[in-house]
This record gives structure tokens, sequence and C-alpha cells, in this order.
């Protein structure tokens, strides 16, 4: 069974206006996705700004009210507060943020900051606190100074590794990592994901790992999905999605990722401009007549596409021959 | 933070110096003397020439100004005019009487305005959020001396329930009663002062906790499974408190003007009551002291927001 399986899964915004404020339209902000996540396993969710990638992150972390939809954690839907209540759902779900400062208490310690969710779930000594504390500040590489600093003494790649040790103190099985390394600099988001990898094999962790990066993503993701528009419209292994991509979307997204190649400068130039032509051209094919993707049709084992109905038809045909 | 607080009280030293001399000008500057008012019909221009002579008024400032720090330094205020009292004295009476009724009003008002500001933080938008904003509302577009004269008519005239002048009964015999009468006394006009001087705090704390809410480290905590009312408790508060203790200092200085109003309209023996007395007597040696007295509180109560102001929030001391 998967660990989380997300079900047709939508969050709204409502759009208020008027004199009596009454709800006139929404966001859509997601507009029923579905995926599961497997153990171990690290997914990437990709997708330009404003695409929904986050919202669909907090909401399995339980930090958005869902619209509609289920997310099933092993079995349990979760979308509730009574039943991840329940479950003490926090402890196995944790996220960690993007801006590092901002996501950390100003007036806190580092002591409290990463103490806290140990306090919520289990009742520890003052000892064994802080020896567990120390041992999270040893594994992410901080010194015992830190317990007694607040974040605005730390750079930017320690605060970071502040967030990620603060995410692993209740040992959980999954953690959402929401742009984690977005706002580093290269050097440094090199030595936070290795980290986030190190700490994944010692503990099994599994990851969902949102971003825009598509070379962050290649280093990090096994499994791969694209979100345009609060919609999937690929989801693939790595190889599936970096090699043999087959949505307008995700070519053109792949086709932005800058190459440091410069001898073939003028090839990928012009490769790009002939896939932008190709979207420019394509692209009201893709989307149906709201300017949405269209439904995931599976084209193998693991890879699937939004295609427009007529092709998908070609696929499900193949599928039955074979 | 030692260092950062004996720094800021090392630039209190020229700053109290400058405020004696602008206080003493200031007294010096006002038209009228202390003496035509209470000599009687009979005596002549030439006897207040002389009084005034005798006193010193005709010196230079600077040598006025010297004689008055010399004194300072020795305790002595001068004399009053028109009580004819060392002014230490007056003050002193009528000092205890303005602190505990500042030091009722003071947690009265923060007793009711803390819970009302987060609450309306909590519940933005909602019926008890927009139900507090109006009262704060209307409790600032009301001038506070009607309030004060309207309380008075009302509960301590139609209704009775509450004296209308002086801080002690005088029929009230030992400490229990007499303290119990003082108690009494203050009420009204400490409740009135609390429920009509929450808008500050109340819209400050509000706006804070609203700001706090949507912030990251909150979401952060959210996500590390804190419950939502530990959330408000540990995050929340906390650093929506920040503008509330910067405010605590000044708050001091604030009473103080506040009790000019109060004590006039009760009667009350205070600070206040004096100071506007002695404006009208042009009673210079109790002004001078007054407002100086006034200046170095306010002074003082700088220092102590930026004391509170470094102790909640570590990024601001100095290193």
């Amino acid at each position: 069974m998967s660990l989380i399986e997300i079900n047709n899964l939508k969050v709204h915004y409502p759009i208020r206006s008027g004199f009596f404020n009454r709800v006139t339209d929404s966001v859509k902000a997601v507009d029923g996705i579905s995926f599961n996540i497997e153990k171990g396993q690290t997914y990437g969710l990709v997708g330009e700004s404003g695409s929904g990638k986050s919202t669909t992150g907090k909401s399995v972390v339980g930090l958005e009210k869902v619209t509609s939809g289920s997310i099933l954690y092993n079995g349990v839907d979760i979308t509730s507060e009574k039943n991840r209540k329940k479950l003490n759902y926090n402890r196995d779900v944790q996220m960690i943020f993007q801006d590092s400062l901002s996501s950390l208490n100003p007036r806190k310690r580092i002591e409290d900051i990463i103490a806290e969710p140990l306090r919520n779930f289990e009742h520890l000594s003052k000892n064994e606190e802080k020896m567990r504390v120390l041992r999270l500040l040893d594994i992410v590489g901080l010194s015992v100074d830190a317990l007694y600093q607040y974040p605005h003494q730390f750079s930017g790649g320690q605060r970071q590794r502040i967030g990620i040790a603060r995410a692993v103190a209740t040992n959980p099985k999954l953690i959402v990592a929401d742009e984690p390394v977005s706002a580093l600099d290269l050097s440094v988001q090199a030595q936070v994901l290795n980290f986030m990898k190190k700490i994944q094999r010692e503990f099994g962790i599994t990851y969902l790992f949102i971003s825009h990066d598509l070379g962050v993503v290649r280093h990090m993701c096994n499994n791969i999905a694209i979100m345009n528009k609060g919609r999937l419209v690929e989801v693939g292994s790595r190889d599936d999605i970096y090699n043999h991509p087959l949505h307008i979307y995700t070519k053109r997204l792949l086709a932005a990722i800058p190459q440091i190649d410069v001898d073939h400068r003028e090839e990928h130039r012009e490769k790009r401009l002939q896939i932008e032509k190709i979207y420019q051209e394509q692209s009201s094919k893709y989307y149906d007549q709201n300017g949405l993707a269209y439904p995931l049709v599976k084209v193998s084992s693991m890879h699937s596409v939004a295609l427009p109905p007529q092709e998908a038809k070609k696929y499900s045909e193949k599928e039955v021959e074979v | 933070m030692w260092k950062t607080i004996l720094r800021r009280i090392l630039i209190m030293i020229p700053e109290i110096i400058i405020l004696s001399i602008i206080v003493f000008l200031l007294a010096k500057a006002m038209p009228g003397d202390p003496f035509t008012g209470s000599i009687n019909p009979r005596a002549g221009v030439a006897q207040i020439h002389h009084l005034m002579e005798v006193n010193g008024l005709y010196d230079p400032w600077y040598q006025q100004y010297w004689n008055w720090v010399v004194h300072l330094f020795h305790g002595n205020l001068g004399e009053s005019y028109q009580y004819n009292e060392p002014v230490t004295r007056i003050i002193g009476q009528r000092a205890v009487n303005t602190l505990w009724l500042s030091l009722f009003t003071v947690v009265l008002t923060y007793l009711i305005a803390l819970p009302m500001g987060i609450y309306a933080g909590r519940h933005e938008g909602k019926l008890p959020d927009t139900v507090i904003r109006f009262y704060t509302y209307v409790t600032y577009c009301i001038p506070f001396f009607v309030i004060l004269v309207l309380g008075i008519w009302i509960f301590g005239y139609v209704l009775g329930w509450f004296p209308t002048t002086g801080s002690v009964s005088p029929t009230a015999n030992g400490t229990f009663a007499t303290i119990g009468s003082r108690f009494y006394h203050m009420l009204l006009p400490g409740i009135l002062g609390a429920l009509f001087g929450t808008v500050n705090i109340v819209q400050y704390l509000r706006s804070e906790v609203v700001d706090a809410k949507s912030s990251d480290y909150v979401r952060t905590a959210r996500a590390k499974g804190v419950p939502i009312n530990d959330i408000y408790r540990h995050h929340i508060f906390r650093n929506s408190l920040l503008p509330i203790a910067a405010f605590a200092g000044y708050s001091i200085t604030g009473l103080l003007n506040g009790a000019i109003f109060t004590e006039s309209v009760f009667s009350y023996p205070g600070m206040g009551l004096l100071f506007v007395n002695s404006i009208s007597y042009r009673d210079y040696t109790v002004i001078t002291a007054l407002v100086l007295l006034f200046g170095i509180l306010n002074i003082f109560g700088t220092l102590l927001s930026d004391i509170i102001l470094s102790i909640v929030d570590p990024r601001i001391r100095i290193e």
C-alpha cells in the first residue's frame, strides 16, 4: 500500500466581493490531482509559480483546508483535523520551508525551535530532550553553541539545516520540502541537498520535493510530477520526464533549462525557439476550452500524461492490444 | 544587555540637563507674576517690586537657573508661593495619590485590552472582531473629559454608586477603612480611564496578531504539529506583544497627562490637579518642579521601554 494516496484533491480559495462580501468566484489553486507516494522514494513536484505545487504540499501536511478529495495516509483520510489529531499525523509528516529566516520564530532559541516538535509528541525529561537536540544538531553538523543562539545569528545554509533538524526531530516518515534550497546559493544548495540525501539513507525518509529548479529535481528525485494551472500534466520516472517528455508543457519547461555547453549555443537556441513555436501552435490542442490540462492517461506502467482525448484513445487502444 | 542599559542611562544625563533648562526658561516666559493675586488691595506696585526683588525674580535667567540647580541638588525645590510650604512636601503628598490611581488604571487597562486585542485578532473579520473594533473606535472618538463628566453625573449623582470628589472619605477611621475608602474613590476614575483608554493597545495587538497569524514561523509551528492554542500562547502572543511592550514605558507618562483631566473633574488631590492650580496661580516653583518631574518620568519611561524591548526581542540587544 502506498504511504500517501491523493485522490482528486481540490483546493479552491473563495473570492469575496460586493457589499455583502458574498463568495462570487474561486481561485482554483489545486484542481483535481491524484497521485501516490511510496515509502522511501523521493517525489518531485515541479511547476511554474502559481501552479499549485506549494498548495498541494501544504495540503499533504495538513496546513491547507481541502475543498474536496481525499488524502489517505496508511488508509486513513487525513483531510479532517480529527483524524490528524488521532494519528499524531504531524509526528510522521513534517515540512521544510523555502525561507529559512522567516519560517523560524525570531524570538526563540535554537534549542526551543528544535525541541518543540518533541515537546508536542513525546514526553521527555529535560535531560533526554537536551540529548536528543544535541544529537540532531550533530547530525546536521552544527556545534553545541548553537543551542542558545537565535535564528538571525546563522547563515542561510546553517538556518536551513536547523530547519531540517527540526523536521527530522520526531523521526518522520515523510518530509514535504517546499523549495528547500531555492533561497540558497549553489554551493550551499549542494551541501543541503546531499545532506538531505544522507538523512534519507539513514532514516528511510520519504520526500515530497517541491521545486521549480529542474536541475535540483533531477539530482534528488526518482519520480517526478509536473504541475500546471492546478492540474498534473505529466507524471513519470526521472528517465520518462527528462528523456521522453510527451506533454508540450513539459517539453517547454525542459527547454528552458540553461545549458553550460557554450560551443553549441546556437543549436540550443534554435531548439528552444522550435519548441516555443510548437508550443504556440499546439498549446490549444493540449488544453481544453478553459485552458486547463486534460485528465492523465497512462502511456506506460510508470508514465502518465495529460493528453487530449483523441490522442489518449490511441494509447488506451494500444494498451488493450498489449 | 547591561552594556545596553548603561549606555542608555549615560545618554539620559545630557537629556535631563537640556530638559531642565527648557523647563526653567518656559516657566519664566509665562506672563504675570506670583504676587499680584495674593496681596491686599492697599499694597502698591512698589511692594510687588520689593517681593520680586527679595525672591530674586529680577536676576538674569542664568543666575536664577544656577540658584535653582544648586538648590535642586540639596533636595530643595524652593517654597510654593501659593501654599507657603516646601514644594517637595506638596508634591510628595499628591504624588502618592496619582501613583496609585495611575497604577490602578494601567493594570485595569491592560487586563481589559490584552484579551480583547488577541481575541479580535484571532477572529479577524468575524462578529466579535467587528464589535470590539466598533467599541474601540467609539471610545477613541469621544473626548475623555466628556466621558468623565458623564460618568460622574450618571454613576456619582444619579445612581450614587461612587463618591464624586476627593481621594479618601474624611470619616474613614483605621487602616483598613482608609485603604478601602481610598480604593473606593479610585474605582470610578480608574474604570472610566481603563474602559476608554484601550484603543491603542487593542488596535496594535489586533493588527500584530493578524500579521503574526499568517507569518512563516506560525506556518512552521503548525507543520511541526503544535496545537493551535499553544501556537497562540507561545508563538503569536509573544511576538505580538512587542509593540505593546514598547508602549508600556510611554504609557506611564500618558497616564500623567490623563491625570490632569481625571483629577480636575474628580477634584482628586493628585499631581494633575496640583499642576492645573499652580499654572493659574503662577506658582513658578511648583510648575517647574512638576514639569521637570514629568519630563524625567518621560525619559525614564523610554528607558523602561527600551529595556523591556531588549528583553522581549533578542535582536535589539547591542553586543
